[in-house]
Formats: C-alpha cells, sequence, structure tokens
C-alpha cells in the first residue's frame, strides 16, 4: 500500500475542515449538556442545593413515581397517534409529488411541504391559537353558518387541538423521506408488476408499497420521537390539562427545583429514543441490501 | 405448447403530441415465430412494442393477438409478457420470488408454482441462485431472470426489448444461442426489438426493418439481406454500394455510361420500365478490385481511395469520377492496388440488384 497523495491528503483535511463546525457543534449544543444532564441525574438536592455525590435515588424514585408511568403512557399514546395520522396523511401526499406532477410542480410542491419550518414553532401554534380559540376562526364560522349554536370549547385547550398540532407540526417530517422513498421508485418495475397481470391495486400492494417502506420507517421514526419528547405544542395547545412527559420534566426543573429528579426521568426518556433510534437503523440497513 | 398465437398488426398509427411515432405499420407475426423489429433509435419499434404489451394505445388501427383485438386493453388483461430493456427486477425479491411473481398473480398453487419456478431456474442455468437477492446477481444472470420471470407465465406472445442490449459481446453471443434454444424448445411466439443488426440477423425467423415509423421490409434474413428493397434497408443492414443508374431496354446505364445486363429479380426490378432512374446495390463482398488495364469483366472504373487490410479480407474503396463511392471487401490473397491509382470495380451481374432511387 503507497502513501496517500498530496491530493487525497488534502481533500481529507478538506472534508475534515468542512466536518468541523458542524462537530463542534455537535459538541456544545448536544453533547456537552447531555452529558451535564448525565451527571445531575446521580447527584442530588440538599436544602435546595445541587450536591454531588453518587447516587442511583433519583432513577428509583422517577421509576417509581406512578405519575411519571402515566404521563409516559400519554407521551407514547400521543405519539403513536401523531404518528400513524401523518404516515396515513403523508402518504398521498408524497406519492402525488412524487409521481403524478411534472417537474416544475414537484419543485413548487417540495418547497411548499418544507416552508412552515422557516416560521418559528411558537408562531405557527399560536395562529392555530386563533383558528381553534372559542372566538376563533372556526367557530366563529361555524356558529355565523348557523351549524352550530354556540361554539365549540374542545377545540382548543383539549387533547384533540394537541393532536392537531402535533400532526401539522410533523407532516413535513414525514412527507418528505416518504417522497425519497416513493420517487426512487423505478416506473418499470411497477410496469413489469401490470405486465405480469397485476392490475393498479395488486402492483401498488406487491411493489409501490415494500419499496415504500424504508420511507414510511424513516418518517415513523421522526414522528414518533419527536412526538415522545414534545413540549411546546402540548403547552401552548393543551392547556395544562394532560401532563405529558416532557411537561412533567419541567415541573421537576422548574416548580419542584428537583433537578436531579428531573434530569433522571430526561435521561430515561433519552434512553427509549436511543434504543428505539438503534433498532429501527438496523432494520433500516437490512432492508436496503446490508449485509449485518 | 399451444397457447401460443399469432400476432397481427393492422394500419397501426401512434402519434405524440403531433409528431408521428409509428405512421402505419400492418404486420402479420405467424405463431410461434421469433420476429425482430429492427430499427435505428427513434424509428418506434419501441412505441410498436409497448402497444402490443399494452403501456401504449394505438392512435389508430388494430392490434390482435390470435385473431381477438387487444386495443383498449391495460397490460394486466393481455396475456404477453415483456423482458424489459433494464430488466426491472423487483428489487426487494429474490430471484425466485421474481420467477414465481406472475404465477402468484395468476393464483396458481403453491407447489405448482415451486416446481414451475424450480424447472425455469434449471432451464436458465440459474440452479443454486434462487434465494439470492437481485442485486447479488451478475448482468448475464438478471438478464436470465427477467427472461425466465416473463417466459414462466406461457404468455401467448414474449415481448423482447433489446434484450442483449446491456450484455458485452462475449456474453451476447452466448446469450443469442440461448434464446435461440429457449424458442425452438418452447414454441412461444417471440417478437424482439434491436438497433443490432447481427442480432436481428442470427435470431430471427422474420425481420421488420423499420425506419421513420413505417415498415421498410419485412421478410426472412436471407431476404432482407440479400435482396434489401430499399437504400435505408441495403444500408442499415450490412454493408451496400449504391450505384445510380438508368434502365434502357436491354439494360441498364451506368453513371459513366457502362452498360450491364439488367439483373434479374429484385424488388425495383418489377417496375423498372425503360429509362426509369434505379439505384442498382450489390454487396461489397461481391465486388472485385483490378488494376484498370487488366479488368476482364465490365465494372466502374474509380480512383483507390484507402486499402485497409484487417487478417481476414482486404477492403478496398474507391471513388468514381461522378463521385460514388464504392467498397470491395475480398479475402486478402491477390495484390492490392496502390491508393491514388485508377482500377475496375467489378462484380457478376446476379450478385447486383435493383431498387427504386
Amino acid at each position: 500500500m503507497s502513501a496517500p497523495g498530496p491530493a487525497a491528503r488534502r481533500a481529507r483535511r478538506l472534508a475534515a475542515a468542512g466536518l468541523a463546525p458542524l462537530l463542534l457543534w455537535q459538541c456544545l449544543f448536544f453533547l456537552v449538556p447531555v452529558g451535564i444532564l448525565a451527571v445531575i441525574s446521580v447527584w442530588s438536592m440538599e436544602n435546595y442545593r445541587l450536591t454531588p455525590d453518587l447516587t442511583l435515588a433519583n432513577y428509583t424514585a422517577a421509576l417509581g413515581n406512578a405519575a411519571v408511568w402515566r404521563s409516559l403512557l400519554l407521551s407514547v399514546r400521543t405519539a403513536l397517534f401523531v404518528t400513524v395520522a401523518c404516515g396515513l396523511l403523508a402518504y398521498p401526499i408524497a406519492y402525488f409529488i412524487a409521481r403524478k406532477v411534472g417537474r416544475r410542480l414537484r419543485l413548487v410542491l417540495l418547497v411548499a411541504v418544507v416552508a412552515p419550518f422557516w416560521i418559528s414553532i411558537v408562531m405557527r401554534i399560536a395562529a392555530w391559537r386563533i383558528l381553534l380559540g372559542e372566538h376563533g376562526v372556526i367557530n366563529q364560522f361555524l356558529v355565523g353558518t348557523g351549524l352550530i349554536e354556540a361554539p365549540l370549547g374542545i377545540l382548543l385547550y383539549s387533547p384533540l387541538s394537541t393532536m392537531i398540532g402535533l400532526v401539522y407540526a410533523y407532516l413535513p417530517l414525514y412527507v418528505l423521506p416518504l417522497y425519497a422513498a416513493i420517487d426512487r421508485i423505478e416506473q418499470s418495475w411497477i410496469d413489469a408488476a401490470k405486465d405480469l397481470n397485476a392490475g393498479p391495486l395488486r402492483a401498488f400492494w406487491e411493489v409501490t408499497l415494500p419499496l415504500s417502506l424504508p420511507g414510511l420507517v424513516v418518517g415513523a421514526v421522526f414522528c414518533f420521537i419527536f412526538g415522545l419528547g414534545e413540549f411546546v405544542t402540548p403547552a401552548l395547545l393543551g392547556g395544562g390539562k394532560q401532563l405529558l412527559l416532557s411537561q412533567i420534566i419541567q415541573d421537576q426543573f422548574q416548580r419542584r427545583q428537583d433537578w436531579p429528579g428531573g434530569a433522571a426521568i430526561a435521561m430515561v426518556l433519552m434512553a427509549m429514543v436511543m434504543g428505539l433510534l438503534a433498532v429501527s437503523m438496523r432494520w433500516l440497513r437490512r432492508a436496503s441490501g446490508e449485509r449485518p | 405448447m399451444s397457447r401460443s398465437e399469432g400476432v397481427t398488426l393492422a394500419g397501426v398509427v401512434k402519434r405524440y403530441e403531433g409528431h408521428l411515432a409509428v405512421a402505419g405499420v400492418s404486420l402479420e407475426v405467424p405463431r410461434g415465430a421469433f420476429v425482430t423489429l429492427l430499427g435505428p433509435s427513434g424509428c418506434g419499434k419501441s412505441t410498436l412494442l409497448r402497444m402490443i404489451s399494452g403501456f401504449a394505445e394505438p392512435t389508430s388501427g388494430d392490434i390482435r393477438i390470435g385473431g381477438a383485438s387487444v386495443v383498449g386493453l391495460p397490460p394486466y388483461r393481455r396475456d404477453t409478457a415483456m423482458v424489459f430493456q433494464d430488466y426491472a427486477l423487483f428489487p426487494h425479491r429474490t430471484v425466485e420470488e421474481n420467477l414465481a411473481f406472475g404465477l402468484r398473480i395468476r393464483r396458481m398453487d403453491k407447489p405448482a408454482i415451486r416446481a414451475r419456478v424450480a424447472a425455469m431456474l434449471e432451464m436458465l442455468g440459474l440452479a443454486g441462485l434462487g434465494g439470492r437477492r437481485v442485486s447479488e446477481i451478475s448482468g448475464g444472470q438478471a438478464q436470465r431472470v427477467a427472461l425466465g420471470r416473463a417466459l414462466v407465465v406461457e404468455p401467448a406472445v414474449l415481448l423482447l426489448d433489446e434484450p442483449l442490449g446491456a450484455l458485452d459481446l462475449k456474453l451476447r453471443k452466448q446469450m443469442q444461442a440461448e434464446l435461440k434454444r429457449l424458442h425452438r424448445e418452447l414454441g412461444l411466439t417471440f417478437i424482439a426489438v434491436t438497433h443490432d443488426q447481427e442480432e436481428a440477423l442470427n435470431l430471427s425467423d422474420f425481420i421488420a426493418v423499420m425506419n421513420a415509423g413505417r415498415i421498410e421490409q419485412y421478410g426472412t434474413p436471407e431476404e432482407v439481406y440479400a435482396r434489401p428493397a430499399t437504400r435505408f434497408v441495403a444500408d442499415f443492414v450490412g454493408e451496400a454500394n449504391l450505384v445510380p443508374a438508368t434502365v434502357e431496354p436491354d439494360g441498364l446505364r451506368l453513371e459513366d455510361g457502362t452498360r450491364l445486363p439488367l439483373p434479374e429479380g429484385g424488388p425495383g426490378a418489377v417496375r423498372a420500365a425503360a429509362g426509369a432512374a434505379v439505384t442498382l446495390a450489390v454487396r461489397p463482398e461481391a465486388v472485385e478490385v483490378h488494376a484498370a488495364a487488366t479488368g476482364t469483366r465490365p465494372g466502374l472504373a474509380a480512383r483507390v481511395e484507402e486499402v485497409l487490410y484487417s487478417g481476414a479480407a482486404r477492403r478496398v474503396i474507391g471513388r468514381t469520377a461522378a463521385g460514388t463511392r464504392l467498397t470491395s471487401l475480398q479475402p486478402g490473397a491477390a495484390a492490392p492496388p496502390e491508393r491514388g491509382s485508377l482500377a475496375t470495380f467489378s462484380w457478376a451481374p446476379a450478385a447486383s440488384w435493383i431498387i427504386p432511387a
């Protein structure tokens, strides 16, 4: 083996230089905070003061707390619902963009899918409050047309409004990976199925759907993981009647001033997310044909 | 297999946004025959194949398979099976599952499917590869799987779109022999599309030479090669010397006044009334070159422009005073003429034929 030439060395240095800001960013704003959180989670509070010792009491307390389990269950249920709803909505959208429109319209639609990300989530959720409120746009329209007599209270500050807000927020996250997967499906594969006498539905079931599976899984993982840790939307639209896990964590930190307790719950949530990611990545790698 | 059917095309026209892709094609494909649609890219041959398979509908005209019109039927209601140019193997399925696909769609029971698939793997020399993913087999093997996936359903007509186009030369020769064997053993009607004249000559019972949306000639490989009907066919299938000529009562007069007997037969001979302008065609391998003084047969005088020696043969290219290019291809034994010298290019009249000017 000969030593890499100067060109190859330069290219490698360039790649390293290009990646450096990203790595630095990840270190500063992800690894370091998580490290601090992990350390705090094994400390204790004495006289409202963080005390550096080594204890697992925070974890046993968190796992023994019925409220934590209730909110975890609620978080999982919410995330599941949002994932399924987003998947059902995203598939026709992604399929339409990938297979049914011309190049120019496709670009416009993709930009339209991504556009909401350019506006802060808080602003967008505030817009939903204007739409869903008791004197909001939807209620005024329904009352104005005489469809209902009194404004619907259930539209805002309810599990329903949380779900609406979450589905709205995560739909693009599902559409994009699905679009990428469906776009990669060759027309000739679908043609081959039809040529072998599979009708349109059968061809979809046998070829298009299985080949969109990677996109379906990636989108589901995105939605579920983000949904599991979601804080802003339920806080602003849910009205605080139901506490999701993220709100319990916030409660521990702020109201109870129990940083180690909050950190322990946060670490549990993160372990779940990491486990989920690991499993789905392994599945994806196998599905895309890589040998283990 | 008695399920095989003939295919009839009657006045088939396909228009795409004002562009005439197929400009009126009528063709009779006998049942059990191997027919090739041969032509340059854009001649309409692939469009024709897509119309037979149902992926495109003719603008007008009729397509019949086994006597019944299939116009308006979607691909999944036609008893045709296609070998796609890029094979189009299902990437998420194994070799075996690809082969079984059409049989599963046809609701054959599982043991029967297993038996048919195993027999097809055996027939294609793919035994032992059934469990592989299609990304794990070679190009030649993928080609066989594509062929097997279409053959295993025993279609009334097998359609092949540039079936050997993606293979390297050696593999292509091998697969030509294989295709021919499969056609013989299965007795199915094959319709193939290719731009490779050698492939067409090797494989086919009949060749339809296409140009600009029309069939220029339809005949056996021997007919198409030995007696091309038009300038296009003469040029596209093999090589031809094309010499402008005028028909006279007692023979032909070439551009420089040389008189030759009128060759018998040939597609242009029928209409060749005296005074008509025609083209005399002759293959390079029938043309001999002699130094100008020693010529014994009447021929055309031409200045030798190039002498190319390729071992088995010697190619001599000349140009007449009127500018007609002449090529001779002869086993390279005799002493070649000098480049730049004047030579006589001659041929036996029976080796030439007349086509429309």
